[in-house]
């Protein structure tokens, strides 16, 4: 079953020089094995902006997820993991 | 080097949030080399945006971005005229195809109007982009097909678009695959909606405003992020790395893009001549004969200065123009429509002899260069004045002429003030109501708006951003192109929200600076007056009145201005007039033009006018800021009071040449020109450096020269307008009862309130008698040298209803209360105002009792009596009850003035009224009351607040300090009667109290 956080759950990511993320440890480490497609949120700025950059990534250990970059201060979050 | 090609500016209207010229000032800080503006539907900014650009030294590219009757969008560059001439027909065509504000361009009108322009496939709302999404490829590739085959293979251009939005990428990819599998070019754009990351907040705001939602409710129709800002090369560069083909192909589109706007004198419509006759002999035909009949010891002169003004006529290619104008004004005196030019045109002799203005140039001495030189670098307007209630028979006559295909009116953008602005970005907030009207109320008391919470924050920011920037279109006053060419080949028309009327897409200023010569068919009610009253006169008296010939040197009338007994009277009624006319001692025609020129923005803020009245008087001695300016200030006595003295000034100070003096006109009178204005001063100093003036010096005259910005009269409009004045004096003081009453009929219209002018009357001995079911009419009357009101002045009876009255009486009058509501069908509701305003005094003067009659008549039995109510007794309404009907219901009184009712109170303090105030030293305390007709805190005042009171004698001026204004501030606001202390402050017949106390009257 799909897993989904709303706030997405905090993770340690390493990114490239374009900073794009190449690995990230969520119970175990994670390599990124493709980008499938990326995009930006930036909304809720009259209460609580949400800034953030998502990547849809497919993992070497066969996971399908959604992590993200809160823009304003560069963490990094799980959102959603495929079944 | 990358150029935007897909760029809203605000005139994408509450879609865009950034100005033309922000979006180029950032263009220029990221070294772009070209810019396009592609705004939806229109070219309202192209003019702002062109001029902008140039002065960055960017390149500009125009277009629009279309909508087409499917929803779909294109972005359409102009390439070159013919490719203007399409857009324009293809606004006009989607413009009115489409309710207002929006537009639906039939996609096959792309067919016949695709030359001279380049086709972006456009964004995401696209055709091609939609159906690529969609995995409609073969769809895709048959509109990119049509598209090429109307547009031709080089102007038809794939427009790559990525905000970082999920799919961007493969959108990209499929779209230059297409682009490659058709050998068509792409190009990367970004749908600018904001010159800045940071402006994607109000963007989202005006987003909620244009589709009535709020922030909370409105996530379907913002966009998702903050991507849509003019990004630099290197960001649109790394966006589209895969594709630098598509950063390449920018700059080369806008080179291609090789068009901007200028018109001229050569797209208005020849006037019908016999065959071999050209414009110019016309005219000069016209004029001889004209100049003919006119008596006088002054002919080889005129005959000179006649000769002068054809010969740069002729050379300016405006003959036909003036014809155009002289047959319009032919038109409105041939169907006696009261009019008269004003402005600059009142300069030319050639005007005079057409009778399009009212002044011979020779006796004002005015000077034709003002209106029109050899060097002027724009085409003059002729702006004439008509009888406001007859104005609209003038604009249709100019349809019918020349074909609705031919003519329209220039429209204005109406643009967000403060209140407006709060109110809209509150609800797109969701603010409660009450937020909102507490920030409302804040402005209205000129208090600082809440800050306490963080959407009160947000709402005192964003609406601060917000003011100024355009919400939607409106019309212009009076402004009419004509052109001879289809108007769509020469710019965009839609329709306005009145029914029969189009607009152009460019306000005055685009006009002017594309050279597009416009009409100005203004609506004077004063016109209006004056007719109404002249035929009035001849109606009572028998007498007609040729008030265009007057000989303007009346003594009396001159005495009654100084006396400042000018209610009324056109240009010179103001508080502010009446405290100017007793010190200027007006005793010719040109003290008119002085005096009306004084009371303006310019010379009140340049602080011109207590210099010139101290040195009109001799208490002052005539100085100059520079012997170089004597020759253009001699006139004035030093100071500057017509605006053309500024290009003389500017002139003879800093030599320059008309062409610049008139941009420096300009730009004093623009609101947001301070760039501007400092890069001329810059060039006003040097050019003055260069002949010997001190730099201060120099910098003390431009100082004056922006304190005086652009709010003055020319002298030539000055002396049109004066020409009114006089006329409307004239009427005032030979045949007050006719002048007043149609002042009364043309309301809204000069400074006070149609109670003080009613007043006014009852001073000059004039009765104003009550509304009268028989002797009524709908409008105001003369009746016996007194002043009848009209039943539109009943409120919610209006004129429509009041002529019915009158046609139900035609036959006979009425006879009983049963008979008139009978005869005329008035709603109950009315009939009970009529009531109690005293409508039926005449024939039973307790309204109470007429009123039980009405409700009689309408079945009802209110307190459901069971006898015979014949010998009911019914206490007649007190004289304050009945005022109070007439001021709430009529708006004027009939009976003594509401400052009578509180005469035993004022006696027993010890109050004054104004009567025996001018018998007062200056310096003596007095305690004054009387009711407030005027209350007036202008910018210029520095705080400084004015109030008029006025009770049955006259009025009292009291001046209110800053500080005194602070303390007693709730009770000189809202106070209807205002008990005053202070000390009388005289000067030359003006007399003032300035104010240290005030309260309630009662």
């Amino acid at each position: 079953m799909t897993r989904f956080w709303a706030e997405g759950q905090a993770i340690n990511t390493s990114v490239d020089q374009d900073d794009c993320p190449i690995e990230f440890a969520w119970r175990g480490r994670h390599r990124v094995a493709e980008v499938v497609e990326t995009w930006v949120v930036d909304d809720g700025w009259w209460h609580l902006r949400k800034y953030r950059t998502y990547y849809k990534l497919a993992t070497e250990t066969g996971l399908l997820v959604i992590i993200f970059r809160n823009n304003v201060d560069g963490a990094w979050f799980l959102q959603r993991v495929y079944d | 080097m990358f150029a935007h090609l897909h760029t809203h500016s605000y005139y994408s209207l509450l879609d865009g949030v950034s100005s033309p010229e922000a979006l180029v000032r950032q263009a220029a800080r990221l070294k772009m080399p070209a810019l396009a503006l592609t705004d939806h539907n229109a070219v309202y900014g192209v003019m702002a945006f062109v001029a902008a650009a140039r002065a960055h030294g960017i390149k500009p590219a125009v277009g629009a971005e279309m909508t087409l009757d499917d929803g779909s969008h294109l972005t359409l560059l102009v390439e070159n005229d013919v490719g203007w001439s399409n857009l324009c027909s293809l606004i006009t065509i989607a413009q009115a195809n489409a309710p207002k504000g929006e537009a639906a361009l039939p996609e096959r009108e792309l067919e016949t109007h695709a030359t001279g322009l380049i086709a972006l496939s456009g964004c995401r709302k696209g055709k091609i982009a939609q159906a690529v999404l969609a995995n409609r490829l073969s769809e895709a590739r048959d509109v990119a097909v049509r598209y090429r085959d109307w547009f031709g293979h080089s102007n038809f251009v794939i427009e790559l678009q990525h905000h970082q939005l999920p799919q961007d990428s493969r959108l990209s990819a499929r779209l230059v695959a297409l682009a490659q599998s058709l050998d068509l070019a792409y190009v990367a754009t970004n749908n600018v909606h904001y010159a800045r990351r940071e402006e994607h907040e109000l963007q989202d705001v005006v987003v909620c405003i244009r589709t009535h939602t709020t922030l909370d409710t409105s996530y379907h129709v913002r966009r998702p992020n903050s991507e849509y800002y003019l990004k630099s090369h290197g960001e649109m560069a790394s966006l589209f790395k895969q594709y630098p083909q598509a950063i390449r192909a920018t700059e080369h589109l806008a080179e291609r893009c090789d068009f901007t706007p200028a018109f001229g004198v050569q797209d208005l419509p020849e006037s019908a001549l016999a065959d071999g006759v050209s414009a110019i002999s016309h005219l000069k035909t016209r004029c001889e004969i004209a100049l003919s009949s006119k008596p006088g010891d002054r002919d080889e002169e005129m005959r000179a200065l006649l000769n002068h003004e054809l010969a740069v006529i002729e050379h300016a290619r405006l003959a036909n123009y003036f014809l155009l104008v002289a047959d319009i004004v032919a038109f409105a005196r041939s169907c006696a429509i009261r009019c008269q030019g004003r402005g600059s045109a009142a300069n030319s002799l050639v005007a005079y002899l057409l009778n399009i203005s009212p002044v011979d140039p020779l006796t004002h001495n005015l000077v034709f260069e003002r209106f029109l030189s050899e060097e002027r670098v724009s085409v003059p307007d002729i702006d004439i004045d008509f009888d406001a209630a007859r104005r609209e028979e003038v604009i249709q006559y100019v349809y019918e002429k020349y074909g609705r295909d031919h003519a329209a009116m220039a429209c204005t953008f109406v643009t967000y003030r403060r209140r407006g602005s709060v109110r809209d970005v509150g609800k797109a907030l969701g603010l409660s109501p009450h937020l909102v009207e507490d920030a409302l109320l804040a402005i209205e008391l000129d208090r600082p708006l809440p800050t306490s919470s963080p959407y009160a924050r947000e709402l005192v920011r964003l609406s601060e951003a917000l003011k100024g920037h355009p919400r939607h279109l409106g019309i212009h006053n009076g402004g009419m192109i004509i052109t001879g060419a289809p108007l769509a080949q020469r710019l965009p028309t839609e329709p306005a929200t009145m029914e029969g009327r189009t607009v152009v897409q460019w306000d005055k200023e685009a006009l002017e600076e594309a050279g597009i010569v416009k009409i100005d068919i203004l609506g004077l009610r004063m016109l209006s007056a004056i007719d109404e009253a002249a035929r009035s006169v001849e109606a009572t008296t028998g007498q007609t009145l040729d008030l265009d010939r007057l000989p303007m040197d009346d003594p009396a009338l001159y005495k009654m201005m100084e006396r400042a007994d000018t209610i009324g009277v056109f240009q010179v009624e103001s508080r502010a007039q009446a405290q100017t006319l007793p010190r200027l001692k007006p005793k010719t025609f040109n003290d008119v033009i002085v005096s009306i020129s004084l009371i303006r923005p310019g010379p009140v803020q340049g602080n011109m006018v207590h210099p010139y009245l101290a040195r009109r008087r001799g208490s002052e001695p005539v100085v100059y800021p520079h012997p170089r300016l004597e020759a253009a200030l001699e006139e004035t006595l030093g100071v500057i009071l017509f605006q053309e003295q500024v290009l003389k000034v500017a002139r003879d100070l800093a030599g320059f040449t008309p062409g610049q003096g008139e941009l420096l006109r300009r730009a004093l009178g623009a609101k947001h020109s301070t760039e501007a204005i400092e890069k001329l001063r810059e060039e006003f100093v040097a050019g003055a450096q260069q002949q010997d003036v001190m730099e201060h010096v120099a910098q003390a005259v431009f100082d004056s020269l922006t304190a005086f910005g652009g709010y003055s009269f020319p002298k030539s409009h000055a002396a049109a307008f004066a020409v009114l004045v006089y006329q409307s004096a004239y009427l005032k003081h030979y045949h007050p009862a006719a002048f007043l009453t149609a002042i009364l009929n043309h309301q809204p219209m000069g400074f006070w309130t149609p109670a003080v002018v009613a007043n006014d009357a009852r001073r000059h001995g004039i009765a104003v008698l009550g509304v009268d079911v028989n002797k009524s009419q709908a409008r105001c009357t003369v009746e016996g040298g007194s002043i009848r009101l009209g039943f539109s002045y009943v409120q919610s009876i209006g004129e429509s209803l009041g002529q019915r009255i009158e046609t139900a009486r035609q036959d006979s009058a009425f006879r009983t209360l049963a008979d008139f509501a009978h005869r005329t069908r008035i709603p109950p509701r009315l009939l009970t105002r009529l009531i109690l305003v005293g409508a039926f005094d005449s024939w039973e003067r307790n309204r109470r009792k007429v009123l039980w009659e009405a409700r009689r008549l309408m079945g009802e039995n209110a307190l459901g009596l069971t006898f015979d109510d014949e010998q009911l007794d019914f206490t007649p309404l007190t004289p304050l009850e009945e005022f109070t009907l007439e001021a709430r219901y009529v708006g004027i009184t009939t009976g003594p003035h509401l400052m009578t009712h509180f005469q035993s109170w004022m006696k027993s303090r010890g109050i004054r009224g104004s009567r025996g105030l001018a018998r007062l030293r200056s310096g003596t305390r007095v305690e004054v009351a009387g009711e407030v007709v005027m209350h007036q805190s202008p910018p210029t005042a520095k705080g400084f607040h004015f109030i008029t009171l006025e009770d049955s004698a006259g009025m009292m001026n009291v001046i209110v300090r800053p500080r005194v204004y602070k303390r007693y501030k709730s009770v000189l606001r809202r106070a209807p009667l205002l008990w005053v202390s202070g000390v009388v402050e005289r000067d030359e017949g003006v007399i003032n109290i300035l104010c240290d106390r005030a309260s309630f009257v009662g």
